[in-house]
């Protein structure tokens, strides 16, 4: 951050009677010399010291930005007074220092925020390329159960588990009819052929039914499996997109970097919830409506007089144009 | 019909699929609201004799399985040289006995491109299709037609509109599609734009294709290669600022055998000549502007299409620009899709009574 010389209003800046005066106008002076300040009052600390003190974590902030941070801190106030037409001679030094302060803080939360948002960012970034590889996968996989190169298996054991269980159904339903005729040879023996006629015509019908319902059960498996694949990672994806949103959102606000370029991205994304346009893309959808109403009438009108893509001067001897048909539209 | 209901005045779209489109001369893109995103040649084949189609099993094949089975089969690309899109059949070399045939191939295209978005059975399917800019009404009439049977209704838009609404850049703007075979130009004042503040140039991805092809003639008549060689190179390698990248070939030479060709020069060559009428023509719609908003304008230019993938063409033209007092060139996030992104945009709200007066 630098001074311009030529301004007026810097000469007006009092220097700050506990800190070291701002170096004289200059060429890429700065506004406060942060870095010496930082220099003279901070004190060094050993990293052993600190993890003796029971310190797991620390925050690191570096000198330049700290120097950057506190400059646009005072900048701004001065901007404000500026702005306000004050004169910042007139306004207490004491209200400056309070206010530098407030500015420098809130510039400090929204760095960190900002911070904190890139990296919340580049997680999310990170989860999607893994969430997207992961479904690039299961698609190459799903697409290959579909070609049948996978299949086999999957089918084979569903057919060998199905095929017991119709033998083990045939085996009831013989027991089934053994035992009645045991009890019909006893009780009633002329039934018996009755019986078996019976028993002929039960054992196809209960075979076809099992028949049905295997394939029913192979269709509704597979897709339910498939149904709770996507549904998983569905969940996961909206999850990583809030966070993303939300990540993004907090850089929007942050004063840190440029708002507009932080508004055009949410806008390419499509996040952003202001549309500045709304109004506008009214009017122009009634506009197209309008125009391709148009191009249909006048489309059939120069149908009508013979004039077409492989004619577009229309018929050599041409009659006198077809009046449009009467549309009570 | 889809079931429709009237909730607090407001009326739910369930059993609607809005499609926007961007049939390209070489590629069509399309996307969806139930997500699909596709992109396909614009080429229709039909089987030349019973062989070929016991071997392709279908009566019609269309986009990449087209071009790949190009020889056993009579392919159409319906809107090449601007056919249908914005040429009339002398323009676009298309005989008037073949006419027919190109309608048949861009409704069958159409009737492909939707069927990949997987339209529910009984969806009413309702679509945003770009135009280029110079298409007169008997253009935009064939394209409806070749919508007719496919779409429940279907409104066409101009292609740097559709692009300019899908990026919300409709103030002060100034969009540049590099389509294959145009370039539109088209000025954005936050309204429609008329056709004062449209341009388009023939100067575009085949242009580049077939300038590159003399050119890599020229500079090795030892190699032989083909037009979608050409472009496949251009494809992968293209680029237009001064970048240490070489863009190698291995291409046959007379004798067949496999070859390493350096091309760099001739694609970059070839590349770079689009860019003086781009320059020339955002001059044009500037200098034609309000003269406060010009400055505004050229510093929101707008770069989408196949062909704004060129690798530093957006650092061309802000070069060229500086002439002009400077101007800032932005890529858009996704060339391809841009035009079907913003038709699709423009499907979505357009009210529903709109869509039921254009049916």
């Amino acid at each position: 951050m630098t001074d311009n010389p030529s301004d007026p209003s810097k000469a007006s800046v009092p220097p700050e009677p506990h800190k070291p005066a701002a170096p004289a106008g200059g060429a890429g002076a700065k506004m406060i010399d942060v870095q010496g300040m930082i220099r003279q009052s901070s004190q060094r600390v050993n990293i052993d010291q600190l993890v003796k003190q029971g310190r797991k974590t620390i925050s690191l902030l570096s000198k330049g930005k700290m120097e950057e941070l506190i400059n646009q801190a005072v900048k701004n106030i001065v901007d404000k007074y500026r702005a306000m037409a004050a004169g910042v001679a007139q306004v207490p030094v004491g209200q400056i220092e309070a206010e530098s302060k407030e500015e420098f803080n809130e510039l400090l939360q929204t760095y960190q925020q900002t911070a904190k948002a890139k990296e919340e960012l580049q997680t999310s970034k990170e989860l999607l390329d893994g969430e997207l590889e992961e479904m690039r996968l299961d698609l190459e996989k799903q697409k290959a159960l579909a070609d049948g190169r996978l299949s086999e298996d999957a089918e084979k054991a569903l057919i060998v588990g199905f095929k017991e269980f119709e033998r083990e159904l045939d085996r009831q339903v013989v027991k089934v009819f053994d035992k009645r005729k045991t009890i019909l040879q006893e009780t009633n023996p002329e039934q018996v052929p009755e019986l078996r006629e019976v028993e002929n015509v039960i054992r196809p019908i209960i075979a076809r039914l099992v028949a049905a319902e295997r394939e029913r059960f192979q269709m509704a498996g597979g897709q339910s499996r498939e149904t709770q694949l996507l549904e998983k990672r569905m969940e996961k994806l909206y999850a990583q997109i809030n966070a993303m949103e939300s990540a993004l959102r907090t850089i929007s606000q942050s004063k840190v970097y440029s708002n507009q370029q932080i508004n055009n991205l949410l806008r390419q994304l499509g996040l952003s919830n202001e549309d500045k346009n709304a109004e506008k893309k009214k009017e122009m959808l009634k506009v197209v409506l309008d125009l391709n109403k148009l191009v249909k009438k006048e489309g059939a009108d120069l149908a009508a007089r013979g004039i077409t893509l492989s004619n577009p001067t229309g018929p050599a001897a041409a009659p006198p144009p077809a009046q449009p048909p009467a549309n009570p539209a | 019909m889809a079931p429709e209901a009237e909730i607090a005045g407001r009326t739910t779209k369930e059993g609607v699929l809005y499609i926007g489109m961007d049939l390209g001369c070489y590629k069509t893109s399309v996307a969806a609201t139930n997500g699909t995103r596709e992109v396909t040649q614009s080429i229709v084949g039909w089987p030349k004799d019973p062989v070929s189609r016991k071997m392709l099993g279908k009566d019609i094949v269309f986009g990449d399985e087209a071009v790949k089975h190009r020889l056993a089969l009579d392919t159409i690309r319906p809107f090449e040289k601007g056919a249908l899109k914005y040429a009339d059949n002398a323009e676009a070399g298309v005989k008037p006995e073949r006419l027919a045939k190109f309608k048949e191939a861009a409704k069958e295209l159409v009737k492909h491109v939707v069927q990949l978005c997987r339209p529910p059975k009984g969806t009413l399917v309702y679509g945003v299709i770009g135009s280029p800019a110079r298409a007169s009404i008997l253009n935009k009439q064939a394209l409806m037609d070749a919508c007719k049977g496919t779409f429940e209704a279907v409104m066409i838009v101009s292609e740097p509109f559709a692009v300019a609404y899908g990026t919300n850049t409709l103030e002060d703007a100034l969009i540049v599609d590099i389509g294959a075979g145009t370039t539109d130009l088209c000025r954005m004042h936050g309204a429609i734009p008329t056709e004062e503040d449209q341009i388009t140039s023939g100067k575009a991805g085949d242009y580049i294709d077939n300038m590159a092809m003399d050119l890599i003639a020229k500079a090795h008549p030892m190699a032989q290669f083909t037009i979608n060689m050409v472009r496949d190179a251009k494809e992968r390698g293209s680029f237009v600022n001064d970048v240490n990248d070489k863009a190698m070939v291995k291409w046959p030479n007379k004798e067949g055998k496999p070859t390493d060709f350096d091309i760099t020069m001739q694609l970059k060559e070839a590349c770079s000549a689009i860019v003086p009428d781009i320059v020339a023509g955002l001059r044009k719609l500037v200098s034609s502007y309000d003269a406060e908003f010009q400055k505004r304008m050229l510093q929101n230019v707008i770069l989408a299409g196949g062909g704004s993938q060129l690798r530093g063409l957006d650092r061309l033209i802000e070069k060229d620009l500086e002439q002009y007092g400077g101007g800032k060139v932005t890529r858009v996030h996704e060339p391809v899709f841009a035009g079907a992104n913003g038709a699709l945009k423009l499907a979505a709200d357009m009210p529903e009574d709109y869509w039921k007066e254009v049916k």
